[in-house]
């Protein structure tokens, strides 16, 4: 297998015909751990949607090639089942929908892709059950409706939780730091950590650097104006954490 | 032509062959046969707020035998929902036509088996205002077999729990007319659950219009649970009425399928303080199928809770009505009340007509109310499809989602699952005109 799982090449994207991506490339390898920062408006959560498939956004041009396929033209569920993920900045409360039927149903969707069988009730009781005590999620949020009444912090522990569940190739992270207490977002940063392996790539979009000091990143790239103007690696974060990122508009 | 005639013609007809019997109901049914043919059925005319979108023709431009006998044999093959715990009481073509009572302190009398008394008669319709109540007449002029139910485990621990099948058998190419009566008379702290289950034979043809009352008597309880099954081709006509004596405690729960027309004209009237009530629907339409809920709380005493929850799936060609309102009277003071209809429409042709509306003619309340219509929503799709599961998946399980909020309410859980295969599995599994 290739060493590329994501290849961005000149991608103009819009939502609602306002163009937003203007040119962006960026290449993801097996075992990287990028992160994308920037100002607000610049672009970062357009990207994360435009991966992930959201059918309010419009890829106008360019070409993105997801594990040797084109993903612009893949139904975003099929994105999920070939192993590409995104944690929600917003996470959706689903009124009604069991957090065990959800969760059963996403990874048996995926592990039927992938040509395997779906898992016994037991089988998936025990894989979850491991991996909800890891985040910090009791028994008795498998009971409730997804999302419906969870607290901030709770919203992303559940995004983890299916991440972990899913194990996806590249796990697109949309500013899943934003909002969280300092304790939750030990949490959530111990998930993606134990999450990364020389197996997968993480694509960590945020406004902070206080996350970085959970989840080191190989490569910092700094989106402006719907493009990455510049990249390094984490001493770059440390560099906007100090200066703010007006300096990059005048260089 | 005028259909309204011809089917007050036929009502008449029936009538007449039921008075020819010696009977103690004669004079419910005269008075109330009168007032019919004085005033006509109700029309769909503009200002008539109570009938504004449901016009009686679908029911009256039918064509009507008058061979509406209770047939036993027939309703027995029906496949409907049993519970080994709950008492039988089978109702066919407005016949109670048997009983299997478990429990002693269930007792009841009807007219066909002379058992009901002229005391009993007059508390038939007491529960009436006679307002907008021309359905509830044209049951009681021609009803053949008035019933009652008194109920009352003041002393038993144990909840008593009945079952009320109300069938409608016809084998015959013309509809019938079926009007089964019913009061149900709780005691003072009694402790009751009651299940109303309409259904007819496969396919056959007919129009029921029946009429329920309930007294909640002093620190009585009641769930009630309303199932519409109803076929396809009928014509369902409910009146309700509802009192709530001081410190009752109420929860009517209503699971409804579209027919070809129905109506469900529910009334609660709290009566004395300190009662709750919560009622909670849930119903599904589809093809060209009208469903009319008309659902309202009378707030008469001081310190009473009421809670309205309906919620809608539209599908198709379908016409639903959301309708009826919330009256806060003069001395209901403290009253706490909230009303809510939402509505899941999945057909660009499917209609939604909701309108809750409150009248408070007094202050030192708390009121609101609410209406929703919309699709499914898409963000919500978008979410469910990028962990893997397919468009048809995500919606079915968001429509489920929908209606599953009004079945968690059931506490019973042989009547829980009968839900799920019987309603939400029939779900449409999804509609898209995003």
């Amino acid at each position: 297998m290739s060493k590329t799982i994501l290849e961005i090449k000149n991608l103009h994207a819009s939502v609602e015909d306002t163009k937003i991506l203007k040119g962006l490339s960026l290449t993801i390898n097996i075992g990287e751990k990028h992160t994308i920062m920037g100002p607000n408006g610049s672009g970062k959560s357009t990207l994360a949607n435009v991966l992930a498939g959201n059918p309010s956004y419009t890829m106008n041009s360019g070409e993105i090639i997801f594990m040797g396929q084109n993903l612009n033209e893949m139904e975003p569920d099929i994105r999920a089942c070939a192993g590409l993920f995104l944690a929600f900045q917003y996470p959706v409360e689903l009124p009604g929908v069991r957090m065990w039927q959800f969760l059963k149903s996403s990874l048996d969707s995926k592990r039927e892709y992938n040509g395997e069988k779906p898992l016994s009730t037991r089988e998936f009781d025990n894989v979850l059950n491991e991996y909800a005590e890891k985040v910090g999620i009791s028994s008795d949020f498998i009971k409730r409706n997804v999302n419906e009444g969870f607290s901030g912090g709770e919203k992303k522990r559940n995004e983890i939780l299916q991440l972990s569940l899913l194990n996806p190739k590249l796990a697109i992270l949309d500013e899943t730091d934003s909002g969280l207490d300092i304790d939750a977002l030990k949490v959530v940063s111990k998930g993606i950590d134990s999450f990364s392996s020389d197996e997968n790539a993480v694509l960590l979009v945020t406004h902070y650097q206080r996350i970085l000091n959970y989840v080191k990143p190989d490569f910092v790239h700094v989106m402006m104006d719907g493009n990455i103007v510049t990249s390094g690696d984490k001493t770059l974060a440390l560099e906007l954490e100090e200066k703010g990122y007006d300096w990059l508009t005048t260089k | 032509m005028d259909y309204n005639k011809t089917f007050l013609n036929y009502i008449n007809t029936i009538y007449s062959s039921l008075n020819s019997e010696e009977s103690i109901a004669s004079n419910l049914r005269n008075t109330n046969m009168q007032s019919i043919n004085q005033k006509g059925l109700p029309t769909h005319r503009k200002g008539n707020e109570e009938w504004k979108y449901t016009n009686l023709n679908r029911m009256t431009e039918l064509t009507y035998s008058n061979d509406n006998i209770a047939n036993k044999i027939a309703y027995e093959s029906i496949n409907t929902l049993k519970i080994d715990t709950f008492s039988t009481l089978n109702i066919s073509n407005g016949e109670l036509i048997d009983s299997n009572i478990l429990d002693d302190n269930i007792k009841i009398r009807n007219l066909l088996s002379n058992t009901l008394t002229k005391e009993d008669i007059a508390m038939f319709n007491s529960t009436l205002d006679g307002v907008n109540e021309d359905m509830a007449e044209l049951n009681s002029a021609i009803c053949k077999d008035p019933i009652i139910i008194d109920i009352n485990n003041s002393n038993s621990e144990e909840k008593s729990k009945l079952i009320i099948n109300i069938f409608n058998i016809n084998n015959s190419d013309s509809y019938i007319l079926n009007s089964p009566k019913i009061f149900i008379n709780i005691a003072g702290k009694s402790n009751v659950e009651i299940i109303e289950n309409h259904i007819g034979g496969i396919n056959n043809l007919y129009t029921s219009n029946s009429v329920l009352e309930i007294l909640l008597n002093k620190k009585s309880k009641l769930v009630h649970y309303r199932l519409l099954e109803d076929t396809d081709e009928s014509i369902h006509i409910n009146t309700t009425r509802i009192k709530l004596m001081d410190e009752s405690n109420l929860q009517s729960n209503a699971f409804s399928k579209g027919t070809k027309l129905s109506r469900y004209d529910l009334k609660v009237i709290t009566s004395a303080e300190n009662s709750y009530s919560e009622l909670n629907g849930l119903y599904f339409t589809s093809r060209k199928q009208h469903l009319d809920n008309y659902i309202n709380i009378d707030h008469i005493a001081p310190h009473c809770t009421s809670r309205i929850n309906y919620k809608g799936i539209l599908n198709d060609e379908s016409h639903a009505i959301f309708g009826g309102s919330v009256l806060v009277r003069k001395g209901a003071i403290k009253t706490d009340s909230l009303q809510s209809d939402k509505n899941l429409v999945l057909s660009p042709k499917a209609e939604i007509d909701s309108k809750p509306s409150l009248y408070i003619f007094v202050d030192d309340i708390l009121a609101g109310h609410g209406a929703t219509a919309g699709n499914i929503d898409e963000n919500s799709v978008y979410y469910m499809r990028s962990r893997g599961l397919s468009l048809e998946q995500a919606s079915k399980m968001l429509i489920e989602g929908f209606a599953m909020e009004i079945i968690d309410k059931v506490e019973n859980n042989t009547l829980f699952d009968f839900l799920l295969e019987n309603y939400v599995k029939k779900l449409p599994s999804y509609k898209f005109d995003f």
